[in-house]
């Protein structure tokens, strides 16, 4: 029995050792990268001609900045996670992706992040990027990363085939005009009165079709806006209390709408097993009536989605939220050798045009041809496809050249609507939220468990609206909202 | 046994022996006991660039916020009642199927049944998960499909959260019942024939020798799995939990099936606090030490009965 333990606390000792030392070496950090190149992670499959298309990049990048460009592409499944090893292991990449996966702001508070607003001011940068996106990443009058700029006040939308609107003589205009111009209860109950008209004579003339997904609250989301967890603030209203959502009558009638809907089959019966996300065209395309967000220059995309051309109505004013930007992010990691340098192609990237579409759509006439417009098409299967589409990954998408059906003006009209849209009064509002973290894991439970119930509408709201305001109210809701209330006062006042 | 009471000279072949364990030995060293120094994670506000012995202590805040919450209970009672439900279930199934098994005489039907009843082994949770969706779906299921010919109304299995500690219970079996059965059926195989045979002299039918012989012989090593099984018992399948109900159907079905290791995840994947390092590190910290205290105290309980039962 001695002998045992002897051997266990060797083993045990050991252990101890092996841990620190390995801890340690993680503190020394691995730099496996050569010291003169940036390492710029991105999500995404990596295209086959990567390194032709870096190497091209880098006869612009070298001779600017001195430096090399490395991009690793991950896939995006595992992009968070990956993410986050990355940082906790202290690998000192320079540049990576963040925003709706890899979020921003959980990075900051974790620490993951290079603090660049010195450099910032120093190379310019806010001479490039309009103020309201840098108010957005400001957190704690810091910033770490540089918001990739594109549509950011996309207003929610419902479309349907035209040809099924004309069939059920339906103006979706009167719909975009009740939502619009809703200015208390009573107008949202009009609307929605709108919306239970055409869901009804939808449902009468396509029965083999859903009438509608419950990805957007069509009650809520285009008058409110999320604050964080369960806490929400009125957009278009002088007030600004913050209030949870289920206690305002608003809340509590598109709760009840919903399980209406989903009773009378309007809704997917087996969306709580299958969730909101619409994966593929012939998805979109058994859904008569669909919620999304709308863009300029949507409707060809559209078209070619849901096999039709489009009736829309928008239900809101472009509005630009307190996150909207940080939704696409490119950000300096903590353990980056070369912060002023990764600031430095940060500036690069969003102003150099050549680069940015060298990044974007490759190397012309292996990868794409222009046309005679300067519109892209690009070559099939060339190594290097799909990548410009999506150029908010990398940079500036209004730098990125136009795609063959896309109209001329797609990119200026998306800039006008940014910069027309409403900007919420939370902008550069960042909650510090280190005396609720608690309440915060709590309420996030709550509502995970009520979520087929309050988004999807599966179950009667008076069997579990008492026991969902108890579970919220046990788990901490009241203290978080007064706590953000006070920080939110406190912001306003200043 | 008298060998062992000796003074024991290290040989050659020992040396062998103990190379041949060296790997299994290096591994559960290098993934089980390094690893462990992470355990600190558990009591500090992890932050990357402060690293793991850098960040801020927190003392036992992290626990406090997870036994504090509403959920603890929920938590606690799915966990351990549905695996209470498993163990019972598959050491019964499996001992009678073994037990079965046993009686068949035939070579090739033994193997073909085995083959059979281990596929499922095989299959991963998804899998699993995709096979359950075709039995319980609303629409187009078997079992929705098969209630529409009695007459009946299709019932949306994944809103009713009573009916799946019975669904999950069924899958758990179904899936591991191959696996265990091999077990007890191996060691069946080690019986002495001659008991069997005087028993049959002495004119015992089959369910005799069953219940007289066969149960008897098996009693020690029912009870070490099941040790081992309860020292899991705070350890949900996580496969099991989350993918085959469909992340708990969206919040409907967490009632019944939230357990401890799909919370953790959940409660990691949202970081909704902004400290899910700290916060799932003490979830599972608090589900381990309970685990170990459960397989000592198992372990202490059987030996009381009989001191040849326990496993250390």
């Amino acid at each position: 029995m001695s002998k045992i333990k002897k051997i266990l606390s060797v083993l045990m000792c050991a252990a101890i050792v092996v841990s620190l030392a390995a801890g340690l070496t993680g503190c020394a950090g691995k730099n496996k990268a050569d010291s003169n190149t940036l390492v710029w992670y991105v999500f995404g499959d990596k295209p086959a001609d990567l390194d032709a298309v870096l190497a091209k990049a880098n006869e612009i990048i070298e001779p600017q900045i001195g430096m090399k460009l490395d991009m690793r592409y991950i896939d995006s499944a595992s992009y968070t996670s990956k993410m986050k090893n990355i940082m906790a292991a202290h690998e000192a990449y320079d540049l990576a992706f963040t925003g709706y996966i890899n979020p921003y702001q959980e990075a900051v508070s974790l620490g993951g992040l290079y603090d660049i607003t010195d450099y910032i001011s120093e190379v310019g940068l806010d001479e490039v990027i309009p103020e309201f996106y840098l108010q957005s990443a400001t957190v704690d009058g810091r910033i770490y990363g540089i918001p990739n700029i594109q549509v950011v006040s996309n207003p929610i939308t419902i479309s349907m085939d035209k040809s099924l609107a004309e069939e059920i003589g339906f103006d979706m205009k009167t719909i975009e005009n009740a939502a619009i111009n809703a200015e208390n209860f009573d107008d949202i109950k009009a609307y929605t009165a709108l919306l239970d008209d055409l869901f009804e004579r939808v449902h009468k003339a396509r029965p083999d079709l859903y009438v509608m997904n419950p990805t957007y609250n069509l009650i809520r989301d285009p008058f409110y806006e999320q604050v964080i967890s369960e806490v929400y603030i009125r957009r278009n209203s002088d007030s600004n209390e913050m209030f949870v959502d289920m206690e305002t009558e608003e809340g509590k009638y598109s709760a009840e709408k919903l399980n209406e809907w989903f009773n009378k089959g309007y809704i997917r019966n087996d969306i709580s097993s299958v969730g909101t996300a619409v994966t593929s065209n012939d998805e979109w395309r058994k859904i008569a009536v669909r919620s999304n967000t709308w863009k300029p220059g949507q409707e060809p995309y559209d078209t070619e989605r849901y096999g039709e051309e489009q009736v829309y109505a928008i239900l809101n004013k472009p509005y630009v939220g307190r996150t909207s930007a940080l939704a696409t992010m490119t950000s300096v990691g903590a353990d980056s050798k070369h912060p002023k340098e990764a600031v430095e192609f940060l500036k690069l990237i969003n102003t150099n045009k050549e680069l940015f579409n060298i990044i974007c759509w490759g190397i012309e006439g292996t990868h794409y041809t222009l046309g005679e417009t300067g519109h892209v098409t690009e070559i099939a299967d060339s190594g290097y496809n799909s990548m410009g589409q999506n150029a908010w990954r990398f940079g500036n998408q209004f730098n990125a050249l136009l795609l063959e059906d896309q109209a001329d003006d797609t990119w200026k009209l998306t800039e006008k609507m940014n910069n027309e849209a409403i900007k919420s009064k939370m902008l550069g509002f960042v909650p510090n939220t280190d005396s609720i973290t608690n309440e915060l894991a709590n309420v996030s439970n709550v509502a995970d468990e009520y979520k087929a119930k309050r988004q999807f509408g599966t179950v009667a709201v008076s069997s579990w609206e008492a026991e969902y305001a108890d579970k919220l109210d046990k788990a901490g809701i009241h203290k978080i909202r007064d706590e953000l209330q006070k920080q939110y006062d406190e912001f306003l006042d200043k | 046994m008298k060998k062992h009471d000796k003074k024991h000279k290290l040989t050659l072949s020992d040396i062998q022996l103990y190379s041949l364990c060296a790997i299994p030995i290096i591994l559960v060293f290098v993934f089980c006991y390094m690893p462990m120094a992470g355990i600190i994670i558990a009591f500090k506000n992890y932050k990357f660039n402060l690293g793991m012995f850098g960040s801020p202590w927190v003392g036992f805040d992290n626990f406090k916020f997870f036994v504090q919450s509403d959920v603890f209970l929920q938590l606690i009672r799915n966990t351990l009642l549905n695996n209470f439900l498993f163990i019972v279930l598959s050491v019964f199934s499996s001992v009678v199927l073994a037990v079965l098994l046993f009686e068949v005489t035939s070579r090739n039907a033994t193997k073909t049944f085995q083959t059979i009843l281990i596929t499922p082994h095989f299959l991963s949770w998804v899998v699993v998960a995709y096979i359950v969706n075709a039995i319980l779906n609303v629409n187009y299921g078997y079992l929705n499909q098969l209630l529409g010919v009695f007459g009946m109304d299709a019932i949306d299995w994944y809103n009713k959260p009573m009916a799946w500690p019975a669904i999950l219970s069924v899958t758990f079996v179904w899936k591991n019942i191959g696996m265990d059965s091999v077990v007890y059926y191996a060691a069946l195989m080690g019986i002495d024939s001659a008991l069997h045979e005087a028993a049959e002299v002495d004119g015992a039918n089959k369910f005799e020798r069953a219940i007289y012989i066969t149960i008897p012989s098996l009693v020690p090593l029912i009870t070490i799995l099941t040790i081992l099984k309860i020292g899991n018992i705070f350890r949900a399948d996580f496969g099991l939990f989350y993918t085959v109900t469909q992340d708990g159907a969206s919040g409907n079905l967490y009632s019944t099936t939230n357990v401890i290791d799909t919370y953790i995840f959940r409660s990691f994947k949202d970081n909704a606090s902004g400290n899910s390092y700290g916060l799932t590190a003490a979830v599972g910290l608090l589900q381990s030490v309970v685990g170990m205290i459960l397989v000592i105290a198992t372990n202490a309980v059987s030996k009381k009965i009989d001191n040849d039962l326990g496993l250390f």
